[in-house]
């Protein structure tokens, strides 16, 4: 076993273990040993980044007969897999708080241990049947972890939900991979090269593409993720912002090579339209998590977005620092429902999460204010800010893309996306606006002292602070200067010159589009507005707009209504079934059973009837003979003697 | 006087007849098995009357296996009446009809 290798079980082996173990002994004194062991992961993913720095590390072995099974793990790979561990790792420190005193905490972090392996090896997959086994895998723990509170019916319902609506888009992903390795003999993502063009390698791109849409919860699946938030919020952290959704990126981003341009365009303009959408429903919602929820799937349709018009880099740019923004973001609202739940505990009916209930915020949670505002200016993609950087270079690559091709299809994507780049600045100022200004909402008094502790302080202050320009480029008006773009990519080239007029144009319009919304969201939330103030009375939005944007452009409806649909058919068929089938199936069944009847009898009278008979014969022979064949020895010796007697006179005379 | 074959040949009918009387008029297996004993006596001395008069020694001979054969004969039919007798608490040979039924 070569030291890489040992690097890399231990890195993807020790989450899960220290999860199992956690979880095997119970209790609450294993927790440390989880955190422990997820650190120790942690410090193995570095060791193995700097170990496949020079060469990537392949490792191939025979599964079954014929199939050869394998991981990669390139720059890209260890990069991604030290970042989850990292955001994992972080997620477990914060947990101990957020999860404190709950009954089931062992359980609790063995799932999020298993969540952890099942997404690390997901990164390091080489094979696509490998791919597509920890695909299901990351489903399933999430599933696991978004029904941690299954004794809420909702919440269970939410994580069959969640999950159900992967499984679909999962359907789609089986088909490309069983094309690509059944059709085309295409096995090995890292070996993976340009392809002739044929009707087979479009089809399983469009499968990969439904993959990947339903796992990053593109249009229209991306219903699964707003459900997914029944989860606790460490785990939203975890899933729904840095790791699970960015599955899907990354398989687009390493399938990139086979993926057509018809599949590319799609991709570009799906990711647009959910990065429009899901902004357009973050705007009205009243739920804390849900306004990150939406917003997590605005970047994400960002990021797919960037790999359809090619903006690959980018994309995993992206990635990359909204896995910490949001991973921040989302700790901060942790932190945000765990004061409003511990602060009004005895106050039956309130909910925590609902942001007309918060404000104020600012003064009793000063730690986490800041750690929410800076995340909260990275989203929003204020310059000197990471998000600022990346999706610099996603909209210009939209621009450079829509420009070379010339269609009116690509500039409606470029218009949806800096659309969206001005409605982001907006919802998510609300949001702080109504979390952390004003005053508080409640008819309870503000309760003072309820920072949270040490570790918990440190982990937002650590994303917060990675979300600042520095920590990922060096230039903070440079979109293509992320200095791990030169690690990761061979050709990391920059955009040559003719595009410099439109790298302008997109850094000048983004600016303008980011600062005109925060001030209108200001203009529109301040504290003792008009808008604001009608909080109180718990309004919901009215306008077509607005309920389509309260509820999301009714896709749960939309579900519903196939779902319905479905269930009709099935009571149809059902009816038809009793009705018809079963009937005639019975009737068959009873004119069988008359048909029997009727050869019991004949077998009895007839059959039956013949053997009675001979053993009746026989029997009355029997009766008849024994009559004759009595029961006195001697007489019959009588017999005997006289007739030998007779004999013997017969034949003497 | 000399006693002429005859007189053997008149002993062993008289034997013969008396076996077969017992054999058929007796109740008793006991007595039954006695008057078979009889008449194959009977034949033996007629064997052996034979023998007498005939140079070769052959008739003898069998007379001696008859009388072998006799007594193992008599050996098992004492063994199946004693076991006939456990069985239906009787020796009388009227009382053997469970076969007739």
């Amino acid at each position: 076993m070569d030291t890489a290798q040992t690097y890399f079980l231990l890195t993807i082996l020790l989450p899960l273990l220290g999860g199992m173990f956690t979880y095997t002994i119970g209790g609450k004194k294993g927790i440390n040993v989880a955190v422990a062991a997820m650190g120790g992961g942690f410090v193995m993913s570095l060791i193995l980044l700097l170990s496949v720095i020079d060469q990537p590390w392949v490792i191939r072995w025979k599964w079954v007969p014929g199939i050869e099974l394998g991981w990669n793990i390139d720059t890209t790979a260890a990069v991604l897999m030290s970042l989850v561990s990292f955001i994992s790792l972080l997620v477990h420190l914060f947990s101990k708080h957020y999860m404190f005193g709950d009954k089931a905490i062992d359980r609790y972090y063995g799932k999020l241990g298993f969540f952890t392996f099942s997404m690390l090896g997901l990164l390091a997959s080489d094979h696509f049947l490998l791919l597509f086994i920890f695909w299901e895998l990351v489903g399933f723990s999430s599933f696991l972890l978004i029904g941690f509170w299954f004794d809420d019916i909702q919440k269970a319902q939410g994580a069959r939900k969640a999950f159900m609506i992967n499984r679909v888009a999962d359907a789609g992903l089986l088909i490309g991979v069983i094309l690509l390795v059944v059709e085309l003999d295409v096995n090995f993502i890292s070996e993976l090269k340009e392809m002739p063009f044929s009707p087979m390698l479009q089809l399983a791109g469009f499968g990969l593409m439904i993959g990947a849409f339903g796992k990053s919860a593109q249009f229209p699946f991306f219903g699964w993720l707003p459900k997914a938030m029944a989860g606790p919020t460490p785990v939203s952290a975890l899933i729904h912002a840095a790791t699970m959704v960015a599955a899907g990126v990354y398989l687009l981003f390493r399938t990139q090579e086979i993926l057509t341009p018809d599949v590319l365009a799609v991709t570009a303009f799906v990711g647009g339209l959910t990065a429009l959408m899901a902004a357009i429903a973050a705007l009205t919602q009243f739920d804390i998590k849900k306004v990150l929820a939406y917003s997590t799937i605005s970047q994400l349709g960002y990021m797919v977005m960037g790999v359809g018009v090619g903006a690959y880099e980018s994309s995993l740019f992206h990635l990359w620092t909204h896995a910490f923004f949001k991973a921040g973001l989302f700790l901060t609202a942790g932190a945000v429902i765990h004061y409003y739940h511990h602060a009004h505990h005895h106050c039956h009916r309130f909910d925590a999460q609902d942001m007309r209930n918060m404000g104020g915020l600012r003064k009793i949670l000063p730690v986490t204010f800041i750690a929410f505002l800076i995340n909260g200016m990275a989203l929003s993609g204020l310059p000197f800010f990471s998000g600022f950087l990346s999706k610099e270079g996603i909209l210009s690559g939209a621009l450079i893309w829509a420009v070379g091709h010339g269609n009116a299809v690509g500039y409606l994507v470029v218009v949806m996306a800096f659309v969206t780049a001005a409605l982001t600045p907006f919802y998510i100022g609300r949001q702080i606006l109504l979390v952390f200004f004003g005053e508080s909402r409640t008819v309870n008094k503000p309760v003072e002292g309820m920072e949270p502790i040490f570790s918990v302080k440190l982990t937002l202050l650590i994303l917060a602070v990675a979300s600042i320009w520095i920590f990922s480029a060096l230039n903070p008006f440079d979109g293509h200067g992320w200095w791990l773009g030169n690690l990761l990519f061979d050709d990391h080239v920059m955009p040559d010159t003719s595009h410099q007029f439109l790298l302008h144009v997109t850094m000048a319009l983004s600016v303008i589009l980011v600062i005109s919304g925060l001030a209108l969201s200001y203009r529109k939330y301040k504290p003792d507005s008009a808008v604001v103030l009608r909080f109180k009375t718990k309004q919901r939005p009215k306008g077509l707009l607005g309920k389509l944007s309260f509820n999301a452009w009714y896709i749960e409806d939309i579900y519903e209504k196939i779902s319905d649909g479905f269930l009709n058919i099935s009571k149809t068929s059902f009816q038809i079934d009793k009705k018809i089938i079963d009937r005639s199936i019975d009737l068959f069944g009873v004119s069988t059973v008359v048909f029997a009847k009727a050869m019991a009898i004949v077998d009895r009278e007839i059959v039956d009837g013949l053997v009675n008979f001979a053993a009746w014969v026989s029997r009355t022979i029997g009766n008849a003979y024994t009559k004759v064949h009595a029961a006195r020895v001697q007489n019959q010796l009588l017999w005997l003697v006289l007739f030998i007697i007779v004999i013997v006179l017969w034949l003497q005379f | 006087m000399e006693i002429t074959l005859t007189y053997y040949l008149m002993l062993s009918a008289f034997l013969l007849c008396a076996g077969l009387l017992i054999v058929l008029i007796k109740k008793n297996a006991v007595f039954v098995l006695l008057g078979i004993e009889l008449m194959l006596n009977a034949a033996n001395l007629n064997l052996v009357a034979f023998s007498k008069f005939d140079p070769s020694l052959d008739g003898q001979i069998f007379a001696i296996f008859s009388v072998v054969v006799a007594a193992a004969e008599a050996a098992i039919a004492l063994a199946i009446l004693l076991n006939i007798y456990k069985t239906y608490k009787s020796s009388d040979l009227d009382d053997l009809d469970t076969l007739n039924y």
